[in-house]
C-alpha cells in the first residue's frame, strides 16, 4: 500500500526528470533521435529540489498533498511530505532500487520489502516498480515517427516499443510532441494487447530557470473508474548543488 | 395314436437317442418299441455302452429322445415342456439312484417328504406318511438323522422310501445294489419285490446284477441300442 | 424348507463359507470404515474452517468477495448483529474490518492482513482465544494492541511485547500509520491466513483506517450445521437489504467445497475395489458350489424340482452368507467408527487440505457408511450369483443317474 503512495510521489519525480530539459530544436528536419532524447532528458539534471502538488482523485475521496523532493542524478530521490497536516514529515527515501519511508507518527523508519514493488498506491497504476526501474526512451526503447489520423497538425506522434530483452510491462507507448517547442502534450501507454492501460496529459508549460517544461501532468488509469492523479509543480530549480546528506536514513528520520 | 390302455404304464415307440460325444454323434438307442404294463417288475440289462441307461432316461422324461414317442401313465411326455417335465417326474415317477443319492444334509424324514414337500402335501399328512413308509422298511428311529449315519443298506432304503412315498406311477432305478454287499442287496431286492407285489408297484431297473435278473418278472436284454431280447416268467 | 435347506448347505464348506463371509465382512467393514472416515474427516475439516473460522454463514456488501474494496462496508452491523442472534437456532455471530498493510518490526516488514475483530464476539463465534499459541488475546476494550499469526510472526521475528508499525491506506485516503503493542500469537492453523494475519480490535482497526461504525463482514455460527441453507434464508429474510449478500459455506467458500466434494467422490473408486472383492469371493464360492453339487441338483431335477426352485436355493444360500457377514461387518464397523470418531487415529503422515494441517483422523458413526457398502455387498454378491445359479438350475435331470 505504501508503494502506492511511493509510486505517485515518485512519479512525479520521474516525470520532472523526464520532462526537464531544453525544448530548443525547432528546425524542420526532425531528428528523431534528438526529439527523443529532449524528451528523455526534458526533466533530468545532476541534481533537482522541487516543491509540487498532487492531487489524487478516486470516486471515494479526493485530497491534495504538498511535498518538497530532491533528486541526484538517475538515482536517488528524497520525498517529503509537507501537507496535509496528518501526513506532514512522512518522507521517502530511494537509493537505486531500495527504498525506504518514515512515519513521524510512529517515529519509525521501514523498508519496503521486495514483494511490495509491483504493488500500487491509491488506486493508481504506478508501482514502486515505476520508480525504481527508470526506462529511458533513447536507450531502452525503439521509436519511429507515425501519424495518427487527429486534426493536430502541430503535433509530432512518436510510436515506442521496449526492447525485448527488458522488463518493461508497457506493449508500447504512443507520445505526442509539440513540433515547436519539442514539448510533450500526451502520453499513451498501451499493454501487450494493445488496450490502452493509462493516459498522462501534460499542460500549464512554464519557465523554470532556463528550463521551459509543463508543470502540469495528469494521470488517468483506464482500469480504474474515477482515478486519476494530477502533479504539479510549484517550483522547481535544475542543475544546482544538493547536500549528499539530503539522501540518508538520518534525515529521513529528521523532520525537517 | 398308439392304443395306451390303462395297464400300459411305460410305451415307447421308435426310440432313438441321438447324443454327442466330443463332437461325434453316438447313437446309444437305435429304435426301441417297449410296453411295461402296470404292476410289472422289470429289469433291463445288458453290457456296458449298450445304452440301458440311456433308454431309461428317455422313458423317465429326464432326457429328450431323438426319435419316436414316449407315453408314461398315459401322458405323451415327447412334446412336454422342461417344467411339464419336471412336475411329472415330481407326481409320477419314484427314482433309485445306484449311489443312494440322498441329500446329505436333510435327515431321513426330509429326504423322504423332499417330493411331497414339492407336491404340496401338507406337513401332518406328511409326517404321517414318512413315519408309515419308514416303520415299514424297518427305518423306524431313524428319522431325525442324517443320511451319513446310515449304512449303505439303510441309506438305499431310505432312497427306496423316498421314491415309493407319494406312490407313483413307476419306480426307475438305476443299479440299486451296485454299491451294496451281496446280502443287504438281495434283501433289498426282497423289499422291493414285496412291495411290487403287496401293493402292485411297477418297478423298472437297469442293472446287470445277476440277482436281480433271477428276481425280475420279465427280463428285457439290450444289445447296442437294440433289444436284443425281452422274456417274461413266471 | 428351502431355507432350512440352504441353512444347511452354508455349513457344508465351512472353510469356504468361512472364506467367503470373511471377504464379504471385510469388504463391508472397508468400505463402511473409509466412508465413516471420509464422512467424519470431512465433518472435521468442515468444522475447521467454518466453525474455527469462516462461519457457517457470511453476510458482505454486494460483491464483497469478488472484488473486495475497503468502500464496500455493511453500516450499522451492530443493529443487524443484534437481529441476527435474536433468530432460532443461531448460535453467535461475530463482525469484521479487513484491509491490507505494511507491517514491521525493527528492521524487518511484511505484509499483512489487518483483521479487526471485536475480541468478546470473535472468542464466542470462533473460539479466537484457543488459536492463542503465545501470549494473551485482545483486551475486550481497544487498547493498541495486536494478535499476529505465527506465520508473520516468523517473517517478522516479532514475539510477544514487541511493538509493531502498520501503514495502509484509510478510507479518507490519508496514510494510516501507527504503532501496536504485540500481545499475543495466533495459529489458525491455516497456514496462509497465519502467515499475514494481524488481528486488532474492532475499534482500533477502524480508526485506524477511518471507517468508524462499519465492517466488511458478519459471520454468523448455528446450532446445526446441516440447517445452514434454511438459516441462511431466515437471515436474508430480516435483513431485508438487496445491497447485503448472505451466504452459506457451500457457496463463499465454493472452491473448497467442491475439493470436498471431488474428495468424497473418490470414495467412490475404495466401493469399486471393495466391490470387486466381494464379486471375485463370491462368484469363485457359488461356482465351485454348483460344480460340485452338480449330481445333488441333478436328484433334486430328477425328483421333480423345478429349476427355479434350485435357482432360489442358490441364491439363498448366497443371501444367508451375506446376511451373517453384514450382521458381523455392521456391529464391528460401528463399534470402530465411534472409537474413531471421539479419539480419532493419529495419521502416519501430516496431510494438508486449504493450508491447513491435519495430524488425525476422525470417523463418524452414520447411516450411509452401513447401508451403502450394505447394499452394495448384497447387489455386488446376488449379481454375481446369477449365473452360477441359473447354472445350476439348467443341470440336466439326468446327470443324477451317470455313476461316473
Amino acid at each position: 500500500m505504501i508503494n502506492r503512495f511511493y509510486s505517485l510521489l515518485v512519479t512525479g519525480l520521474v516525470l520532472t526528470v523526464v520532462l526537464t530539459g531544453g525544448a530548443r530544436a525547432e528546425s524542420d528536419s526532425l531528428d528523431i533521435n534528438k526529439l527523443i532524447k529532449e524528451v528523455d532528458d526534458l526533466y533530468r539534471s545532476e541534481a533537482s529540489y522541487a516543491e509540487l502538488e498532487m492531487e489524487i482523485v478516486t470516486p471515494h475521496w479526493e485530497r491534495t498533498l504538498v511535498m518538497k523532493s530532491w533528486t541526484e542524478g538517475m538515482d536517488k530521490t528524497f520525498i517529503r511530505i509537507t501537507s496535509p497536516l496528518k501526513e506532514k514529515g512522512v518522507a521517502t527515501l530511494r537509493i537505486k532500487n531500495e527504498m525506504w519511508n518514515f512515519l513521524p507518527k510512529t517515529n519509525k523508519v521501514m523498508k519496503i520489502p521486495p514483494s511490495m514493488m509491483m504493488s500500487s498506491w491509491m488506486g493508481s497504476d504506478f508501482t514502486n516498480d515505476d520508480l525504481v526501474k527508470e526506462f529511458s526512451l533513447f536507450e531502452d526503447y525503439t521509436y519511429e515517427l507515425i501519424k495518427l489520423d487527429t486534426p493536430a497538425t502541430d503535433l509530432h506522434f512518436i510510436n515506442c516499443i521496449p526492447r525485448e530483452d527488458l522488463p518493461i510491462v508497457w506493449g508500447n507507448i504512443v507520445i505526442a510532441v509539440t513540433k515547436d517547442k519539442h514539448l510533450p502534450v500526451w502520453q499513451k501507454y498501451y499493454d501487450e494487447k494493445g488496450n490502452l492501460m493509462r493516459v498522462m496529459t501534460y499542460a500549464e508549460v512554464k519557465k523554470f530557470g532556463d528550463r521551459l517544461i509543463p508543470a502540469m501532468m495528469e494521470m488517468v488509469p483506464l482500469s480504474k473508474e474515477g482515478h486519476r492523479t494530477i502533479i504539479r509543480y510549484i517550483d522547481i530549480a535544475f542543475d544546482i548543488e544538493v547536500d549528499k546528506e539530503i539522501f540518508s536514513l538520518r534525515n529521513l528520520r529528521s523532520m525537517k | 395314436m398308439v392304443d395306451s390302455s390303462q395297464n400300459d404304464v411305460i410305451v415307447a415307440k421308435g426310440v432313438r437317442k441321438v447324443y454327442s460325444d466330443n463332437g461325434v454323434p453316438v447313437e446309444a438307442v437305435r429304435g426301441i418299441d417297449l410296453t411295461i404294463s402296470r404292476g410289472e417288475f422289470t429289469a433291463i440289462v445288458g453290457p456296458s455302452g449298450s445304452g440301458k441307461t440311456t433308454f431309461l432316461n428317455c422313458i423317465s422324461g429326464l432326457d429328450d429322445v431323438t426319435d419316436g414317442d414316449v407315453w408314461l401313465g398315459g401322458r405323451h411326455l415327447t412334446h412336454m415342456s422342461g417344467r411339464e417335465l419336471s412336475d411329472f417326474r415330481r407326481d409320477n415317477i419314484g427314482f433309485i439312484f445306484q449311489a443312494y443319492n440322498l441329500i446329505p444334509v436333510l435327515t431321513i424324514e426330509e429326504n423322504v417328504e423332499y417330493v411331497m414337500l414339492l407336491q404340496g402335501v401338507s406337513s401332518c399328512k406328511r409326517h404321517r406318511r414318512v413315519t408309515e413308509i419308514l416303520e415299514e422298511l424297518g427305518l423306524g428311529g431313524f428319522a431325525d438323522r442324517l443320511p451319513t449315519r446310515l449304512s449303505g443298506g439303510q441309506r438305499q432304503r431310505v432312497a427306496i422310501a423316498r421314491a415309493i412315498v407319494s406312490q407313483p406311477a413307476i419306480i426307475l432305478a438305476d443299479e440299486p445294489t451296485a454299491n451294496l454287499d451281496s446280502q443287504t442287496g438281495a434283501d433289498l431286492l426282497d423289499l422291493m419285490r414285496e412291495l411290487n407285489e403287496k401293493r402292485g408297484m411297477t418297478f423298472v431297473f437297469s442293472t446287470h446284477d445277476t440277482m436281480i435278473m433271477k428276481r425280475a418278472k420279465r427280463l428285457v436284454v439290450l444289445k447296442d441300442g437294440l433289444i436284443a431280447s425281452d422274456e417274461t416268467r413266471k | 424348507m428351502l431355507f432350512k435347506f440352504a441353512f444347511r448347505n452354508v455349513f457344508r464348506q465351512k472353510r469356504r463359507t468361512l472364506l467367503t463371509v470373511l471377504t464379504m465382512f471385510g469388504g463391508f467393514t472397508l468400505a463402511a470404515l473409509s466412508i465413516g472416515i471420509a464422512d467424519g474427516s470431512y465433518a472435521y475439516i468442515i468444522n475447521m474452517f467454518t466453525r474455527n473460522q469462516l462461519g457457517h454463514i457470511q453476510v458482505h456488501k454486494n460483491d464483497y468477495l469478488d472484488r473486495p474494496s475497503l468502500y464496500k462496508t455493511i453500516d450499522s452491523y451492530e443493529t443487524i448483529g443484534r437481529g441476527i442472534i435474536g433468530l432460532e437456532g443461531i448460535e453467535a455471530w461475530a463482525p469484521r474490518l479487513y484491509s491490507a498493510g505494511l507491517v514491521s518490526v525493527g528492521e524487518k516488514s511484511a505484509t499483512a492482513q489487518i483483521i479487526g475483530i471485536d475480541p468478546a464476539l470473535e472468542n464466542k463465534a470462533t473460539r479466537f482465544d484457543r488459536k492463542i499459541v503465545e501470549g494473551s488475546g485482545l483486551s475486550p476494550e481497544p487498547a493498541h494492541e495486536v494478535v499476529v499469526g505465527n506465520g508473520l510472526a516468523e517473517v517478522l521475528r516479532a514475539k510477544t511485547g514487541d511493538e509493531i508499525v502498520i501503514v495502509s491506506q484509510a478510507a479518507d485516503g490519508s496514510i494510516a500509520n501507527d504503532l501496536y503493542d504485540i500481545v499475543g500469537i495466533a495459529a489458525s492453523g491455516d497456514d496462509m491466513t497465519d502467515r499475514s494475519a494481524f488481528y486488532m480490535h474492532l475499534a482500533d482497526a477502524q480508526e485506524l483506517l477511518v471507517l468508524y461504525g462499519r465492517v466488511h463482514e458478519l459471520i454468523v455460527i448455528i446450532d446445526d450445521v446441516d440447517y445452514v441453507f434454511e438459516k441462511t434464508a431466515a437471515i436474508k429474510e430480516i435483513l431485508a437489504d438487496p445491497t447485503l449478500t448472505v451466504e452459506p459455506w457451500q457457496e463463499f467458500a465454493r472452491s473448497f467445497y467442491q475439493a470436498m466434494q471431488a474428495d468424497l467422490r473418490g470414495n467412490w473408486i475404495m466401493l469399486l475395489i471393495v466391490n470387486l472383492i466381494v464379486a471375485v469371493g463370491v462368484l469363485n464360492t457359488v461356482l465351485m458350489t454348483v460344480l460340485e453339487r452338480t449330481r445333488e441338483y441333478g436328484v433334486l431335477r430328477a425328483m421333480g424340482t423345478r429349476p427355479f426352485m434350485i435357482f432360489r436355493l442358490v441364491i439363498t444360500e448366497v443371501l444367508i452368507m451375506v446376511v451373517i457377514s453384514l450382521i458381523i461387518g455392521i456391529l464391528l464397523s460401528v463399534a470402530v467408527n465411534s472409537v474413531l470418531a471421539s479419539s480419532g487415529i493419529p495419521m502416519p503422515f501430516k496431510f494438508d487440505y486449504g493450508g491447513m494441517t491435519f495430524t488425525r483422523w476422525y470417523s463418524e458413526v452414520n447411516a450411509r457408511s452401513l447401508y451403502i457398502p450394505g447394499i452394495t455387498v448384497i447387489v455386488v454378491a446376488l449379481f454375481v450369483s446369477v449365473f452360477p445359479a441359473s447354472r445350476a438350475a439348467r443341470i440336466a435331470p439326468a446327470s443324477a443317474m451317470r455313476m461316473n
